[in-house]
């Protein structure tokens, strides 16, 4: 008899955004449920179907990892968010907020010296 | 005085050390917006904004997140990185405005608007296929043809849309049943076109059973594109496309062969169906189109609901559609091996995406979506449908996706109505839960249609999703190949140029 997956992820590392994000694909299958107790989300999964022991061990594995992808994918997002917004604002600009270029536009190498 | 300054000059431009190039201070990067795939347990692919890609080691992106890589012992991927803008060593990238551009370019489809005009100019059709819904109305020419009045109202509004480069394209049924209200319809175009400023392409979807000289004569004098249906060797064709009392592969071939003696080879493309009983045979229908000297093929699944699915036999799974696919396109690859230029267009559609700055207006594979931004349909009936798959819907008495009726809507209520904005706020695929995150994004799309149809629901839910499910993995599949074999990814780059 297949038990509950059960993960124990200190919240100081992982987001809770990342956390649910990898979760969702795991909501077809497994009954989810995530607290946040003493600083660590335990996070628990109850499969649907029963599932065989070797099933059980590599749902594991791959959530273990997936667990840290998504965190790692979440740090380049929250540290990415400004940069990418502007991004977007720029191409959807009708040239409002593009800069004039460094230099001397005239010398754009900037190799004239005499 | 002269001589001083040229050798000053010299000095000046000779490339100096790395370390004089070198912006960084403290050797540190920042990180500029960018995700990951594991493409399998040795490998992934780094994926940026733009749809910029690396391949790179398992765990590198783990390494650049946590700022471990090293300028001096990982300096080819450093400089990888770098040039591609996936980290930048100032904390505002000094080529913000370039990646912007190209983000503008990524999504240049947007600027024209709708372009495709499906006029469904019939319903009625002599084939018996077992995956189309239209089949079976043969009779009732006034019930089941597109009438003039609404021919003329698709026409008005067709030309209301700010796109100045439009497709017209008739569908059936049989769209040859109704030639003469095709050309009732091309004429009234090729009238309002220049009074408009639009440049029109024609193209007439057909089975060719019913195709002749005289047709094809017409289609030569006013540039029309015949697309076919052929869905593999005989054996294949006609199981999935019955014609009652003839071979319809027979009457497919012979219109091929005779529409490129008439009209010119490329001005004729044919588009086939993955059947259930199509799936044993992958090589055999690649062969069959590369036999009939087609540049390509365009290995389409059926689509998984509504009619053609009204029977256990056409049902199958997406591994099962996946497992047909790469075997073709493994074929494909080894035929370019052998020397033949040979494509598979869903592939060369996800290639641009990938290898170049461009997008592809691809209904299908865009976000925002393809439907509205970029196709309408007409209906037989004057409805006026977001998609060819959304009228599709609506012969199972399914009108989600009807955005109104020729004779009673405008322009205004139908591209900007409830129901469009109602669909707008769902068809980008960076506003969706699991596409949001995934690093396949800028090369996928939005497909409402398929959500509703498929789950019930236009938001969808991408852990149980067949078009998510079929679309990363062939991308995956794509990177894999590109990887492991450098001649396969020279071929790709055959493909999109």
């Amino acid at each position: 008899m297949a038990q509950n997956i059960v993960f124990e992820l200190d919240s100081n590392v992982y987001s809770k955004e990342s956390i649910v994000k990898c979760l969702y694909w795991y909501s077809n299958d497994f009954t989810i449920s995530i607290k946040l107790v003493n600083e660590s989300y335990n996070v628990s999964l109850k499969p649907f179907t029963e599932l065989q022991e070797n099933k059980v061990s590599e749902v594991t594995k791959k959530l273990n990892r997936e667990f840290i992808d998504y965190n790692l994918r979440d740090i380049v997002k929250k540290e990415t968010n400004t940069i990418r917004e502007l991004i977007i604002a720029k191409a959807f600009s009708n040239g409002e907020f593009d800069e004039e270029p460094k230099g001397d536009l005239m010398d754009p190498l900037g190799i004239k010296f005499l | 005085m002269e001589k001083d300054l040229i050798q000053k000059r010299r000095e000046f431009r000779t490339f100096k050390d790395f370390d004089y190039y070198d912006q960084s201070s403290k050797n540190s990067y920042n990180l500029m917006p960018f995700n990951f795939f594991r493409l399998n347990e040795k490998r992934e692919v780094l994926i940026n904004e733009i749809g910029d890609f690396i391949l790179a080691p398992a765990g590198s992106f783990e390494k650049i997140v946590s700022k471990k890589l090293s300028k001096e012992n990982d300096a080819e991927l450093y400089a990888d990185l770098i040039s591609n803008f996936f980290i930048s060593e100032e904390i505002y990238s000094p080529n913000i405005d370039i990646i912007a551009n190209r983000y503008r370019t990524k999504k240049m489809f947007l600027e024209s608007f709708t372009g495709l005009h499906i006029f469904v100019i019939s319903l009625r059709c002599e084939h018996t296929c077992s995956y189309c819904q239209v089949s079976r109305v043969t009779q009732n020419k006034d019930k089941f043809d597109m009438n003039i009045s609404h021919i003329d109202k698709g026409i008005d509004l067709m030309m209301k849309s700010p796109n100045p480069n439009l497709t017209m394209e008739f569908q059936g049924g049989e769209a040859l049943l109704a030639i003469d209200n095709i050309k009732y319809a091309i004429a009234k175009t090729k009238e309002l076109a220049p009074v408009y400023g639009k440049n029109i392409n024609y193209v007439i979807c057909t089975n060719l059973a019913l195709i002749d000289e005289d047709i094809l004569q017409y289609c030569k004098e006013n540039s029309i594109l015949i697309s076919a249906s052929l869905d593999g060797p005989k054996s294949v064709h006609d199981k999935n496309r019955n014609k009652p009392h003839a071979s319809s592969y027979d009457l497919a071939v012979k219109g091929i062969k005779l529409s490129r003696e008439i009209i010119g080879k490329e001005n004729v493309s044919a588009l086939m169906t993955t059947t259930s009983h199509s799936l044993k045979y992958p090589i055999e229908i690649v062969d069959e189109y590369f036999n009939l000297d087609f540049n390509g093929i365009f290995l389409r699944n059926i689509s998984p609901y509504g009619f053609a699915l009204r029977t256990q036999k056409n049902k199958y799974e997406t591994k099962e559609f996946l497992s047909f696919y790469k075997k073709a396109l493994n074929r494909i690859i080894q035929l370019n091996k052998e020397g033949h230029h040979f494509t598979e267009d869903f592939s060369r559609i996800l290639l641009t995406k990938m290898l170049t700055p461009f997008n592809v207006g691809f209904v299908d594979m865009q976000s925002p979506a393809g439907l509205i931004n970029g196709v309408i349909v007409f209906n037989y009936d004057g409805a006026v449908y977001a998609t060819d798959e959304s009228r599709m819907l609506a012969e199972e008495k399914d009108f989600s996706f009807k955005l109104g009726h020729l004779d009673e809507n405008s322009y205004n209520d139908i591209f900007y109505g409830t129901k469009s904005q109602k669909i707008s706020q769902i068809w980008a695929n960076e506003t969706l839960a699991g596409c949001s995150d995934c690093a396949f994004q800028q090369y996928c799309g939005a497909d409402p249609v398929h959500n509703w149809a498929t789950q019930g629901d236009i938001y969808g839910y991408r852990p149980t999703s067949s078009f998510c499910e079929k679309n990363m993995e062939i991308i995956r599949y794509l990177f894999e190949l590109m990887d492991s074999d450098k001649e396969v990814k020279r071929i790709f780059e055959n493909w999109i140029n």
